[in-house]
């Protein structure tokens, strides 16, 4: 059996063995990461319980290898396929089952003394004991009998990219409900229990609480869970807008007290309705409106003025007309008072001839002076009066009171949303203390001016250098591929290492600052126009060159007139391709102290304003827009 | 043989990959003023030939010896210096398409000029002055500062002649030069090469596809086949025995009128 030596490389059996020995490993890794994954979901707490027993690995090992060699005796395993090798018998026909499964059984008992075999270029064990093969197979011509999707690679495909998108989902930590959660308020919320309410009696608790934001709501509910029978139970809460930048009036009904009424005399009697409105915010409210309303009919009655923290009192002739019937008093009807929170200005009352009832509202919040100087998350005490309007005493209820905050994402995008220009001329006084003049035009100008300079001197460095960097060029001799080699090795790893690390590396060197921002955009531009520059050197017309030599040319000759002229148009459109690319990037390398606008833009976001990160980032799409627009037409018209 | 111009002995090239011998063993010699068409099927050497003599490529063995000076042998700043005297047109006329045709006529002087005033691009008003006559004589005057790519394939020859022409070369090398261009253009090429070789003494060493042209402009013919010489006589020696050998049992000659 002289021609069942091995058939092939050594070199190319391995290599394809190896490939499906990776798939089976990769399998094998996966499935171990989605077995802990889903383990560890649901027992949280026996974390690191499920490990693999010292026999494990081995086992791992073993399994995945006896999965590879089934594949390939069996089937045309993806190794097989990639280097487009078959499984045949020694007489060049299809192997039958038997003697694939000898084949698959064998190689698995003689795996330990294979190597020996191989380097001793005899017969492979399972090859001569199995009558098989594995040769090259002959190039497939035509379209394949079944849908390329039916076969068993297809089908091993599908799986694994189905396999892998599972696999990548849950190692990169997709988390699509997030997106949307941290859009809703935030609330939290602390009970306080009232025993007893008597009827047209208060109750008044106080708060203590922590302002987290420099803006916030403070909610009270009465009787959350409904346990007291109100006569009206849509008028149970009230709320409070706490500002710590502006001190501003917040008119709410206070109390609306039926005077003079009597449920004996029905229908059709006269009776007086007492509104007292108080202003609960910490400033005056100037004049405005006062309106009660009862089905069609609205009285309305003017406050001249209203100091801040006082009531004062209105009283309405009205007739009763229907029962039940529903009184409501709106404070600020006109919407003449800049109010800290313009929402609450309405409280309603419900008379009913039938029953009585309690009838639970809340009169007023106010709070503890905030101070500014403080800042986000000091405290802050409220006091929350509580009163029973209703004709009834109320039994045991709870108050609910917590804080309701907007989520910052939304902050976030609203701020955004309203870009603050004020130091788009003007240097922010944030870096004036550090001796700094930082307004938005002032360091855009300096941006683009790191960008070109970048450019220019990257492109005076890449241009001589490019020529050694080229085949063409270079590789005539070898000290000219050495030269060549050593080129292109440094514009390959110079060009992978991001500008952003360029920078950081700099920014230790040379200190923080621009001029750090121009070496890390230069030695970047340098290897990446460098490799630009030799590609395009190398894909010249080799014919002008042939003719500059015929002439008597010398080499620096033919560079000079018979490449250059050729790939200047080129180099041009290059740079200015590359000089875009670095006002992008200049916009962010001061992220790690590379100077430029980005040192507003990265102080913004780190102190959160986000209305003034909306005002550069506009201001950097512009210029970017600018840039990319300017330097297209001008690619245009050069090639 | 004293008396010839241009001696080529035993000359063979072998490309290294692949071992594809392109020339074997060639000699023979050309008078001065001669107009040597070199005939023969595609791959048969004629392009390794006349490129092994300005040694665009270098001969494997072999012996050139031009005008008594044997350049196999010489430094590369001394063939410099012969290159210089020797013009050469290509097929593909390897102009520098982006440039004006004038740079590209310019580029003809650069084996006279100092490194230094070639590679700032310094040419002097004699040379522009030479320029624009050598294109006033191939009839490109007015097409001075028009790109090169701008122009016909005929026109962009022209260029190639006007070229050669500023090196006022004693030997024109022109390697398949209207192989690109259509049968009318080809004539008026030829007839640029005609004029040279008979005007301004300059031998010619031209390698043609089409036999009719062989015939009509050259003085002398050598064919080659599989790199050997198979041919060398007056045109009129090439009979359909002789045609048949050179291009196969096949072949059929075409006409170009």
């Amino acid at each position: 059996m002289a021609d069942s030596s091995p058939a092939l490389p050594l070199k190319t059996r391995l290599l394809s063995f190896f490939l499906d020995w990776l798939v089976w490993g990769y399998v094998a890794y996966g499935v171990m990461y989605l077995l802990n994954h889903y383990w560890y979901t649901v027992h949280v707490d026996w974390y690191g319980t499920l490990t693999l027993p010292a026999w494990g690995w081995p086992l791992v090992v073993a399994g995945t290898l006896e999965m590879a060699a089934l594949c390939r005796a069996l089937g045309r395993s993806l190794g097989q396929r990639v280097w487009g090798l078959n499984v045949v018998s020694v007489s060049g026909a299809r192997p039958r089952l038997g003697q694939r499964l000898r084949r698959a059984v064998v190689w698995s008992l003689t795996v330990p003394v294979q190597p020996a075999f191989a380097v001793l270029r005899r017969p492979l064990l399972h090859e001569v004991l199995s009558g098989t093969r594995l040769v090259p197979a002959p190039r497939a011509s035509g379209t394949p009998a079944r849908a390329a999707l039916l076969t068993q690679w297809g089908v091993m495909s599908v799986f694994l990219a189905v396999f892998t998108i599972w696999l990548g989902w849950l190692i990169a930590e997709v988390n699509v409900p997030v997106l949307f959660e941290r859009l809703r308020p935030v609330s939290t919320t602390r009970d306080a229990r009232v025993p007893a309410l008597r009827s047209g009696e208060a109750t008044t608790l106080r708060v203590p609480a922590t302002l987290a934001e420099a803006r916030q709501v403070f909610t009270v509910t009465a009787d959350p869970q409904g346990r007291v029978a109100e006569s009206d139970t849509v008028n149970n809460t009230q709320r409070i807008t706490l500002d710590l930048n502006a001190s501003r009036p917040d008119l709410v009904i206070e109390a609306i007290i039926p005077r003079s009424w009597d449920r004996s005399r029905g229908l059709g009697q006269p009776f007086e309705v007492e509104v007292v409105v108080r202003n609960q915010g910490p400033a005056d409210a100037g004049p405005f409106m006062v309106r009660l309303q009862t089905g069609e009919t609205a009285y309305d009655a003017g406050v001249s003025a209203l100091p801040g923290r006082e009531a004062v009192s209105i009283s309405y002739p009205v007739v009763l007309t229907t029962s039940p019937q529903v009184f409501t008093a709106i404070a600020d009807v006109g919407n003449e008072v800049a109010e800290s929170d313009a929402t609450n200005n309405a409280q309603r009352l419900t008379l009913d001839l039938a029953t009585a009832g309690p009838d639970l509202v809340i009169s007023s919040i106010t709070h503890s002076p905030l101070n500014p100087d403080l800042g986000r998350g000091q405290p802050v005490t409220l006091t929350v009066v509580v009163r029973n309007q209703g004709t009834a005493d109320a039994g045991p209820f709870v108050v609910r009171t917590g804080w309701t905050e907007t989520s910052r994402v939304v902050e976030m995008w609203r701020e955004l949303g309203n870009p603050d220009f004020e130091y788009f001329l003007q240097p922010d006084p944030v870096f004036v203390r550090r001796g700094l003049s930082h307004s938005i035009l002032n360091l855009m100008v300096v941006t683009i001016f790191m960008a070109l300079l970048a450019t220019v001197l990257g492109a005076l460095f890449a241009f001589p250098v490019s020529f050694a960097g080229a085949r063409n060029i270079m590789g005539f001799n070898a000290a000219g591929w050495a030269v060549y080699g050593l080129v292109r090795g440094f514009f390959n790893v110079f060009r992978s290492i991001e500008t952003i690390l360029w920078a950081s590396v700099f920014a230790v060197w040379v200190g923080w600052g621009t001029f750090a921002g121009v070496l890390a955009l230069t030695i970047h531009t340098i290897a990446a126009l460098g490799k630009l520059y030799s590609e395009q050197v190398e894909s010249i017309d080799p014919g002008p060159l042939e003719a500059v030599l015929a002439v008597g040319g010398s080499r620096w000759e033919v560079i000079r007139h018979a490449v250059i002229p050729q790939v200047i148009p080129s180099f041009w459109a290059f740079t200015l391709y590359r000089w875009d690319i670095n006002v992008r990037m200049s916009t962010i390398i001061a992220l790690v102290g590379g100077g430029g606008i980005g040192d507003m833009l990265f102080l913004y976001k780190d102190e959160g304003m986000w209305g003034k990160v909306g005002a550069v980032v506009i201001c950097i799409v512009v210029v970017v827009w600018l840039m990319d627009y300017i330097s297209g037409r001008l690619r245009e018209r050069i090639t | 043989m004293t008396d010839a111009y241009l001696r080529i002995e035993d000359l063979t090239k072998v490309y290294e990959r692949g071992q594809v011998v392109a020339l074997r063993d060639l000699s023979f010699t050309v008078a001065k003023g001669e107009f040597l068409v070199v005939i023969g099927l595609s791959g048969s050497g004629k392009s390794t030939l006349l490129r092994c003599i300005n040694r665009l490529i270098e001969p494997t063995r072999g012996k050139i010896v031009l005008d008594g000076v044997e350049i196999t042998g010489l430094s590369p700043s001394r063939m410099r210096r012969v290159r210089r005297r020797i013009g050469m047109i290509f097929q593909q006329f390897n102009l520098i398409r982006r440039s004006t045709v004038i740079a590209n006529t310019l580029t003809g002087r650069l084996g006279y000029m100092p490194t230094w005033k070639a590679m700032i691009g310094l040419f002097s008003q004699d040379d522009r002055e030479r320029a624009l006559e050598n294109l006033a004589r191939v009839g490109l005057r007015e097409k001075a500062y028009v790109r090169a790519d701008e122009l016909s394939g005929g026109q962009q020859q022209r260029v190639g002649i006007a070229r050669a022409l500023m090196q006022d070369p004693e030997l024109l090398l022109a390697d398949e030069p209207v192989s690109a261009l259509d049968p009318a253009t080809s004539h008026s090429i030829m007839q640029y090469l005609e004029w040279m070789n008979r005007e301004r003494g300059v031998t010619v060493l031209a390698s043609l596809h089409f036999l009719s042209l062989a015939r009509r402009y050259g003085t002398r013919i050598i064919a080659l086949k599989d790199g050997q010489l198979v041919f060398d006589g007056p045109p009129k020696l090439i009979d359909n025995a002789k045609f048949k050998e050179i291009y196969g049992e096949d072949a059929e000659e075409v006409e170009v009128r």
